[in-house]
């Protein structure tokens, strides 16, 4: 406290003494409010008007009298504002001891900044009452003080004494309680504007987050005409529409709509944007410094000071300013960019070598050695010499296998006993050689010359019924989720949805029988007769699964096509059997509805998000949650599994993506992304990563498709082309192409191979991120009136598209919205 | 009944909760009707009107509500309903819904553990919301439930409601090999433009695409290589068309109209038309050339379809079917008369249709029907068919070029009327043409001259032979249209302006040309014919398109103003 109570009390004293000299004119002070919004005081000289002024000094002598009694607790406060209005009220001897007491508890409790003001103040209403005039701004400095104080009682006491004292509405207090704010804010932006081009981006970084702060400061004040007259000045100015609020449209709407302090303190909105951690902002060095200088050491502003103090991290981004466009591509997280110390852990996104089957089998000689072996899987055994062949060609496959292996060592793979994965059956395993060999052989190679077809699975009277599909990976089993939650699953080739056999029939089978897998099964041949006739209708089978309770928003089908995992609005998630038909599990853990579930690569893990802020990991073994991810105050929405089940990717409501690593952490640390990266300007729908485990892909509604590299957590580029949100991605199975389907109704194919590879040898423009379509995209697929929420590559790049036809007239109402 | 102190704060909120969620019950299904889409700023634009809070209040039997009280009670429904719309967004995009619905706001009335609102369906879709304005002294509209009673006779006894389909999946190529086939499951991708571009010169769109042909290639190999799947459309398709089903045939000139994939067959068809017509033109096959025309027909009236390319193989067909000496085995007996005329309707349309394209189309067009006269060698049923040909062309056309020759027609028809050895095709021509003539001439006559109408001037114009005629069948024309436009337009008549004297008789031709042309499809079965009668349905086409092929008397009152 650096109050110099020598300078007050000898500022006070004669102000006192001035009163008491002025008593006797006391009587004479009439108030009139005049018309113009700035107050003047007439003091009329002659003595004929005592009697009707007397009665009003008297008054004024009882509520202020009022204040001290009515709000003991506010003593101090209160004796502040007899302070300042004591001259105007003139009051007496009773009042001039509390303002005695003043002096001592404004040593104790005014901070440093009000120094300035409470001697001018008293300095000028010792001018004041001289020349028998006080100014409005006084009033409203007093005011300002205590509000930047937060001391908010005694500032509604102090504006009712006033009020009371000069019949007056509280107008012209808010005007000026709201101008620092406008000062400031305006002040920062023509400083923004002083900064020579090459840097100006950087400051005007900081121009939104201190702009939503200071609106919720504001309706914090109840200044609600003020906010939001506040709130539309900027907003409405286009030149800041186009740079600094472009990125936070969805935010800067739902700041709009907080106009209560109550709703302040309830909104989520605000609670991940104050509390959950600091906004972040990346500064190169010189910017910085300027920075520094501007709101450190000049203190034009003490506003915006306070402001950067309390809720921003600045960041020093080694080397000179990033370009706009980085910037801009950057930005649009809800807490702005993230932690450059965040993304510094190492992540291993290698795959996995025992069962990354598909790369080996990729590879010629080992297909051509093993060719032999589909053939003659299961009734082979009856012939010694072809079963002898077999084994030799498994055995050499195999250790073919293990020296390729060994040869190439990825130094990104993690441990394979990282996370623990169960071992394949071995029937599985064979099963999965066999249908990889048979695929992969006549894989299609989609090249810009030879593009790929797409059949497209139009599913009709479904829309707004229909909330997600789900796809088995061998591309036959299609599952449908709906709006009144119940699944569908259909068979999309014409083979029949099997059941398998009840218990007691199954006991009677003889396990030693070769064809044993076949007899677990239900044979009812006599429906295939009945079903001939609906030979052209493709649905030729299909299952209801009833149990949840509500909308389905997730569905995933594991590998082997056993098991089918929903999640819905019920807060459970269901795991579903594809052979009994039957719901096998509910897990339950979330407290809001599950958004999201995901089997892992190998089946046994699945991940789930939920609007209750957490992600967790399950084991279809356990009914508990073997991980609980928490991400503060936002909503998970998306996730994806790693192709090495070892990380799983999600997406939150404030917009920035986060990659978490499944290994337990130590004890003691909090669950933290070991990535995170924002950049998408409005929520992601979808996310997928790259077959080599390296690149994360997400879109979303705000059109772009950004490709991020796992290895650092930067962006690789943002390609654009689609003209509406997009809801669906997939990429090919030689991780070459990118398809993604959105709501403008079509389907755009991306040469992604040629993107990574450019990547890699440095053609990538690194300034100019954004890639327009034209350079990367192969072709456009348009459809009628569907959109595409899921799409597909089957084993041999065949692109399958699904979507629910959208009645002509429904997009009528939304064209004219 | 909730009693409400005048101050407001914390308390009041708890003592309002359940006041507050039957506002919000109320009132959100209103706004939620407008959330179409997935748009924040709709949320934040939201607000109550304070009337409306007012309205409820009372209505709730809260009466005495200070300003105060319902200015609090409006921010508070507001914000609740903001809130609970923002959550409702978070479903709708899950869904991956560009609309939010009923359900997505009763999910995030779930999530806030409000109860949901019920009641507020209705199978339409719409709430049942009305609007009306609140009485006192703001005349504000106000939002409230439009309750009224049901009689329970009227609920039992109503039909069940249609129950809504089941899902059910469609399967299509979306593309095949990077090009979406056209198909009626998939958009027309090509525009108009460049179908046009591409049927005028197609080499240049050859070019366009992505590899590049050498020019030697683009010689030898043919640039529309035809699918299997196109091999046997257009087997079927001819052969229907030529075959013997009617049936099968009128589902294949269906399919030549509404089929949107037909470009890459087109160039066959075309040549299948005008070889057909060559060959059956010898064979004096009249049912095929009927057929082949009604082909050409179809792929006119296609609108995916663009024919300027083909028309010196379409012309030449269609001209030989309106020209032709003989198109049959007995002219005298058969009804090529209505091959004739057909053919020449279908010649008018198109003329209109493309000589905007093509510049002097129809100026070579009349020229070949013209020259026809000059030639006295030429057999009376060509002279028969120019006719027709020139007057389907409209109203200008009549009367610049059908004017002048009628005079010499009626000369050489007098002469041969004079020839006793006349057969009896020509006699039958004769009637043919004077039909034609009185159908077509008296109606032009009539709006292209003002009255009086002078017999002289009649047969100074026309002739001797047609003079009487046309004299005799405008007059009567004449009375009838005044008779009628006096009926009809009285006001206009007395009008000064002498302009509505050319305007008035425009009526009587349009209206007059359907109900004339409807009598031809009747006349069009002979009923000795060998061929099979032209199906009913052939009749509206052709209806129609002589309307069209006549109303360009509006055009031409363009191009002459």
């Amino acid at each position: 406290m650096h109050f110099p109570s020598s300078s007050t009390t000898s500022s006070s004293s004669p102000s006192l003494q001035n009163q008491i000299s002025n008593t006797a004119n006391s009587n004479n002070v009439l108030f009139l409010p005049s018309n113009t919004s700035k107050m003047s005081f007439i003091i009329p000289n002659n003595n004929n008007t005592n009697n009707t002024i007397n009665n009003s000094s008297q008054q004024q002598i009882v509520s202020s009298s009022n204040i001290l009694s009515s709000t003991p607790t506010s003593g101090m406060t209160t004796s502040i504002n007899l302070n300042g209005i004591n001259p105007q009220t003139n009051s007496t001897s009773n009042i001039s001891i509390s303002s005695g007491q003043v002096t001592s508890q404004q040593r104790l409790t005014f901070p440093q900044r009000s120094t300035s003001l409470i001697p001018s103040s008293l300095s000028s209403s010792l001018s004041l009452s001289q020349s028998q005039q006080i100014p409005q701004e006084e009033f409203m400095k007093i005011l300002r003080v205590l509000q930047e104080n937060n001391m908010t009682e005694s500032v509604e006491t102090f504006r009712k004494e006033y009020q009371t004292l000069f019949n007056k509405t509280a107008t012209p207090t808010t005007i000026s309680l709201s101008e620092p704010y406008f000062n400031a804010l305006d002040g920062y932006i023509s400083y923004v504007q002083e900064q020579p081009d090459s840097s100006r981006h950087e400051f005007a970084q900081l121009i939104y987050p201190l702009f939503v702060h200071m609106y919720l400061d504001l309706i914090e004040k109840d200044q609600l005409d003020e906010a939001q007259r506040f709130f539309m000045t900027y907003v409405k100015n286009t030149n800041l529409q186009a740079t600094v609020f472009a990125s936070h449209k969805d935010d800067l709407y739902r700041i709009k709509s907080l106009i209560t302090k109550e709703q302040i303190a309830q909104s989520e909105y605000v609670k991940s944007f104050r509390h959950n951690g600091r906004y972040w902002i990346k500064l190169c060095n010189a910017s910085l410094e300027l920075l520094d200088q501007f709101l450190i050491k000049q203190q034009k502003y003490p506003l915006l000071t306070k402001i950067v103090q309390a809720y921003f991290q600045l960041e020093i981004n080694d080397g000179s300013a990033r370009n706009a466009e980085t910037q801009r591509l950057l930005s649009g997280g809800r807490l702005g960019e993230i932690k450059t110390e965040d993304n510094t852990n190492r992540m291993y996104y290698g795959l996995l070598r025992d069962h990354d089957l598909t790369r080996i089998l990729q590879h010629k000689s080992i297909l051509a050695s093993s060719t032999g072996i589909d053939n003659d899987d299961g009734a082979g055994d009856d012939q010694p010499s072809t079963s002898k062949n077999r084994k030799k060609l498994k055995k050499d496959f195999f250790n073919q296998r293990q020296s390729k292996a060994s040869l190439k060592v990825d130094p990104n793979a993690p441990q394979l006993t990282r996370i623990p994965i169960p071992e394949l059956r071995e029937h599985e395993r064979m099963d999965l050689i066999n249908t990889f060999q048979e695929d992969y052989t006549r894989m299609l190679k989609i090249t810009p010359d030879n593009l790929p077809s797409c059949c497209y699975y139009t599913l009709l009277n479904g829309y707004l019924e229909i909330n997600c599909l789900e796809i088995s990976e061998d591309s036959t089993l299609l599952a449908v989720g709906c709006k009144n939650s119940s699944i569908y699953v259909y068979s999309l080739n014409r083979q029949k949805l099997i059941t398998m056999k009840l218990p007691h029939e199954l006991e009677r089978l003889d396990k030693s029988n070769e064809h044993i897998y076949e007899q677990m099964m239900t044979n009812d041949d006599n429906k295939d007769d009945t079903n001939t006739n609906h030979d052209n209708d493709i649905l030729y089978n299909q299952r209801l699964l009833c149990g949840h309770t509500g909308p389905i928003y997730g569905l995933s089908m594991s590998r082997e096509k056993w098991f089918l995992l929903s999640c819905s609005e019920d807060c459970t998630i269901r795991l579903w059997s594809l052979l009994t038909w039957t719901c096998l599990i509910t897990f339950r853990g979330h407290t809001q509805p599950v958004f999201d579930v995901q089997f892992g690569p190998f089946g046994h893990y699945f991940a789930s998000c939920s609007l209750d802020k957490t992600a967790r990991l399950w084991c279809i073994e356990h009914a508990q949650t073997l991980r609980l991810f928490t991400d503060g105050c936002n909503d998970m929405e998306t996730l994806c599994f790693h192709p090495n089940s070892n990380y799983i990717a999600t997406s939150s409501s404030d917009r920035i993506l986060k990659i978490w690593d499944l290994l337990e952490c130590k004890e003691g640390q909090q669950m933290k992304p070991i990535r995170q990266m924002s950049g998408h300007k409005l929520n992601v729908c979808i996310l997928k990563f790259s077959k080599d485990g390296r690149y994360l892909i997400s879109a979303g509604f705000d059109r772009q498709i950004m490709i991020w590299d796992c290895s650092n957590g930067s962006l690789v580029t943002c390609l654009l082309g689609h003209s509406d949100a997009i809801f669906s991605m997939d990429i090919s199975r030689d991780g070459l192409i990118l398809c993604t389907g959105s709501v403008d109704f079509s389907i755009r194919i991306w040469n992604f191979g040629q993107l990574i590879k450019d990547k890699d040898d440095g053609k990538l423009d690194t300034v100019q991120r954004v890639t327009p379509s034209a350079k990367y995209e192969l072709v456009t697929y348009r459809t009628k009136r569907t959109s595409t929420t899921l799409i597909h590559f089957t084993r041999r790049n065949l692109l399958l598209g699904f979507g629910v036809f959208i009645p002509p007239n429904e997009s009528t109402t939304k064209t004219k919205t | 009944m909730i009693t409400i102190s005048k101050d407001y704060g914390y308390p009041l909120k708890d003592c309002f909760e359940s006041f507050l969620t039957f506002i919000v019950t109320r009132q959100c299904s209103k706004y939620l009707k407008e959330m179409t889409t997935t748009d924040q700023a709709k949320t934040a634009i939201l607000q109550f009107p304070y009337a409306s809070i007012q309205f409820i209040a009372d209505s709730n039997q809260c009466q005495h509500l200070s300003d105060e009280c319902i200015k609090y009670l409006t921010l508070e429904a507001t914000g609740v309903v903001r809130f609970l719309l923002q959550d409702a967004l978070k479903f709708t995009r899950k869904c991956r819904r560009t609309k939010m619905i009923i359900d997505d706001f009763e999910s995030a009335m779930k999530m806030r553990y409000l109860e949901p609102i019920v009641g507020f369906r209705l199978s339409n879709g719409n709430l049942p919301f009305k609007i009306t304005t609140a009485v006192g002294s703001s005349h504000r509209e106000v939002q409230c439930i439009d309750d009224h009673e049901l009689q329970l006779d009227q609920v039992i006894t109503a039909p069940l409601p249609k129950v809504p389909l089941d899902f059910s999946i469609r399967t299509h190529w979306l593309a095949i090999e990077g090009k979406q086939p056209t198909i009626n499951e998939n958009p027309e991708i090509i525009s108009k433009a460049d179908l046009t571009a591409d049927s005028l010169d197609p080499m240049k769109s050859l070019t366009k695409k992505r590899y590049n042909l050498d020019a030697s290639k683009i010689k030898t190999s043919n640039p529309h290589e035809l699918s299997l799947e196109q091999q046997i459309y257009y087997k079927e398709i001819t052969e229907a068309c030529v075959g013997s089903e009617e049936q099968k045939r009128q589902e294949a000139i269906a399919s030549l109209t509404t089929e949107t994939g037909l470009h890459q067959i087109l160039p066959r068809i075309v040549l299948f038309i005008s070889e057909g017509v060559k060959i059956n033109l010898m064979q004096f096959n009249l049912a095929i050339l009927i057929y082949l025309m009604r082909m050409t027909s179809a792929l006119l009236d296609n609108k995916s379809l663009y024919c300027e390319k083909y028309l010196h193989q379409l012309f030449p067909a269609i001209m030989s079917c309106i020209l032709a000496k003989q198109l049959c085995a007995r002219p005298d007996t058969d009804n090529h008369w209505a091959l004739r005329d057909y053919a020449a309707s279908r010649c008018a349309q198109m003329v209109k249709m493309f000589s905007a394209n093509i510049h002097g189309l129809r100026n070579r067009i009349v020229r070949i029907f013209l020259r026809t006269f000059h030639s006295e060698r030429l057999p009376l049923v060509t002279h028969y068919g120019a006719l027709v040909g020139l007057c389907e062309m409209g109203q200008e056309t009549i009367e610049e070029l059908v004017f002048p020759i009628i005079r010499t027609l009626g000369e050489r028809i007098i002469k041969s009327l004079e020839n006793p050895s006349l057969s009896s095709i020509d006699k039958i021509t004769i009637d043919r043409i004077n039909g034609v003539i009185s159908k077509f001439i008296p109606a032009a006559y009539r709006a292209s001259r003002p009255s009086p109408d002078d017999l002289e001037h009649f047969k100074h114009e026309f002739g001797s032979y047609y003079g009487h005629r046309l004299h005799a069948q405008v007059i009567p024309l004449r009375q009838q249209t005044r008779s009628s436009t006096s009926q009809s337009t009285q006001n206009r008549q007395f009008s000064p302006s002498s302009g509505s004297n050319s305007r008035v008789p425009k009526l009587l031709p349009g209206q007059a040309s359907p109900s004339s042309h409807h009598q031809t499809p009747g006349s069009i079965t002979p009923s000795r014919s060998p061929v099979r009668p032209m199906n009913p349905s052939l009749s509206k086409p052709h209806s129609q398109s002589s309307t069209i092929s006549l109303t360009p008397a509006n055009s031409h009152e363009n191009v002459i103003l």
